[in-house]
């Protein structure tokens, strides 16, 4: 029975801002949780590297807790920087970007390792479709100084696709890969025929992403609050609180037409505590997040231009990242090509789904179907 | 003996022996591929299954420690709330009866929490430890002192041993 059991290929989504790892089980994709537990990223772990003066290296969620503590010695958003000759010098010591990102893909060996009980030797990772030749070598490179044989790597788009089982599909088509995450979005342009996916255009806004709506909602707060106590919100728990609360509403209002934020004792003036009562309806929260989600029409424009094609001939629309679960956003994708968009799959963990799939026909015909 | 028996010894007869028996002996080898391939199929089924038990009991028992775990995590906010309101009544020089009687209650609340395993991270004092405490303010360091934590903004939790959320500290640092 060993032999089965070492040639599980793991998919990688090595993200700028979050990874994830998944796996194929008997045929059908499993998430593989990270060490810390379930947080606000889901099974996902901020891509944070961390060397303390101690020595010590920390990855992931407690990485980003002790950031502003150790602020020089804090690594966030690596991917940025891979395949350039850029080094980050911390405490004496230099480091390259694959050395990095090698610890983060350590971690998600480790976890994975944890998580299925025996060793994981192979992985298939993901990179942006726009990524080149240095960068998707760095990538490579990245795995094996973590100590993984890095099978292969492929296009987040490309994963999102197999995800939904586009590959099935015997016809020739066009898809647009659409991704709206945290802090980015991008467009890619794909053809598919003859087993193989084809990157057509790949255009994208790396400052716009759904952590400004997140911030839309707490300015609303705050000038609500001002409007009625004459106070501003100013001190860390008071903002920590407010943030919270935005991101839940957020969340809340996709299934739901209006939420209530209660804040009590928020603040307080010389002679009484003061609370925040706002209730927000999602129609207020579209009228916020619209301009936002309006930045999104220019790269679709934009690859489409490039390409030369039209919405027309555009045959498949993906979702992926966090922020596309917002209803507004999956209706304007929808609205601009004139056609619904796939559903059904968690749009966080779709590209490392891809990418385990991906890991399950390279390891060798084992997935049953 | 039926005209289609007959037809098929005859034709049978016609192949010479030599190829029906390659014929038959790849027959064979196609049948022990396929045999080899589906029993690979079940092996890797298998394996998969007893991972997949494993994993499955070792979640039973989580699931059953962990119960309550969202519903005391939404929890945690009534009770940073009862706090807030307890801070804000004593510095107003609110009756003491009334602080009295929400104290009583906010202990009541931590007691029932307290019992089905929630436990606060402690921090003042303390030397900041990332997997417990997430460093929102920082000040300056005396020699030898970084890395203390010197306050706490928000107080953290965890649930029979496990962090349902870091404690927010104000922690001391080197300048840079």
């Amino acid at each position: 029975m060993s032999k089965p059991e070492t040639e599980k290929i793991i998919g990688i989504d090595l993200g700028t801002t979050n990874s994830a790892a998944a796996l194929m089980e008997a045929g059908r994709p499993v998430v593989i949780p990270s060490a810390e537990g379930q947080t606000a990223a889901g099974k996902m772990f901020p891509s944070v590297v961390a060397f303390t003066k101690d020595g010590q290296v920390i990855v992931g969620e407690a990485a980003k807790r002790q950031a502003a503590s150790n602020p020089e010695g804090t690594i966030f958003e690596i991917k940025r920087k891979m395949g350039t000759d850029y080094t980050v010098n911390i405490y004496f010591k230099s480091y390259t970007p694959q050395q990095i990102s090698s610890l983060i893909l350590q971690k998600i060996k480790k976890d994975a390792e944890t998580f299925l009980g025996r060793p994981v030797k192979k992985t298939v990772i993901t990179v942006p479709a726009h990524f080149n030749d240095n960068q998707r070598q760095a990538t490579k490179d990245a795995g094996e100084i973590a100590g993984l044989e890095v099978v292969r790597i492929i296009n987040e788009p490309t994963a999102a696709c197999l995800a939904y089982g586009l590959d099935k599909a015997e016809k020739e088509m066009k898809i647009c890969v659409f991704s709206f995450g945290g802090g980015t979005h991008d467009v890619t342009l794909m053809e598919f025929g003859g087993g193989v996916f084809q990157v057509l255009a790949t255009s994208g806004d790396t400052q716009t992403g759904g952590a400004d709506i997140d911030n839309a909602i707490v300015q609303l707060l705050k000038e609500e609050f001002r409007k009625q106590t004459g106070i501003e919100l100013t001190d860390k728990l008071a903002l920590t609180r407010l943030k919270e609360a935005a991101e839940k509403a957020k969340i809340e209002l996709s299934n739901l037409v209006t939420t209530d934020i209660d804040l009590p004792f928020i603040a307080a003036d010389a002679n009484n505590p003061k609370h925040l009562h706002y209730t927000l309806t999602k129609a207020k929260l579209e009228d916020l997040a619209l301009p936002i989600v309006k930045r999104i029409e220019e790269p679709i424009r934009r690859v489409l231009a490039d390409a030369k094609l039209t919405t027309k001939d555009v045959d498949r629309i993906i979702l992926i990242g966090g922020q596309t679960r917002m209803p507004l956003v999956r209706k304007m994708v929808e609205d601009f090509f004139g056609k619904p968009a796939e559903r059904g799959l968690d749009p966080m963990e779709c590209v490392a789904v891809g990418a385990a799939i991906q890991g399950a026909v390279l390891a060798g015909g084992h997935i049953v179907t | 003996m039926s005209i289609d028996k007959v037809q098929e010894e005859e034709s049978a007869q016609e192949i010479p022996l030599e190829d029906q028996v390659k014929k038959l002996e790849m027959q064979i080898k196609a049948e022990q591929e396929k045999a080899e391939s589906i029993l690979n199929k079940m092996k890797y089924l298998q394996a998969d299954f007893d991972n997949y038990r494993k994993r499955v009991d070792k979640e039973l028992a989580e699931t059953k420690q962990f119960v309550n775990e969202r519903l005391i995590t939404n929890l945690l906010d009534v009770v940073d709330e009862f706090e807030l309101a307890l801070k804000v009544a004593k510095e107003g020089g609110k009756p003491d009866s009334l602080v009295g009687g929400v104290e009583m209650t906010l202990r009541k609340l931590l007691d029932i929490l307290g019992k089905e395993g929630l436990a606060r991270i402690e921090a003042i004092g303390k030397k900041f430890d990332p997997n417990l405490h997430e460093a929102t303010e920082i000040v300056p360091a005396k020699e030898n002192e970084e890395g203390v934590i010197i306050a706490e903004i928000r107080p953290g939790y965890m649930l029979k041993g496990k962090v349902l959320r870091p404690s927010m500290v104000k922690v001391t640092a080197a300048t840079v």
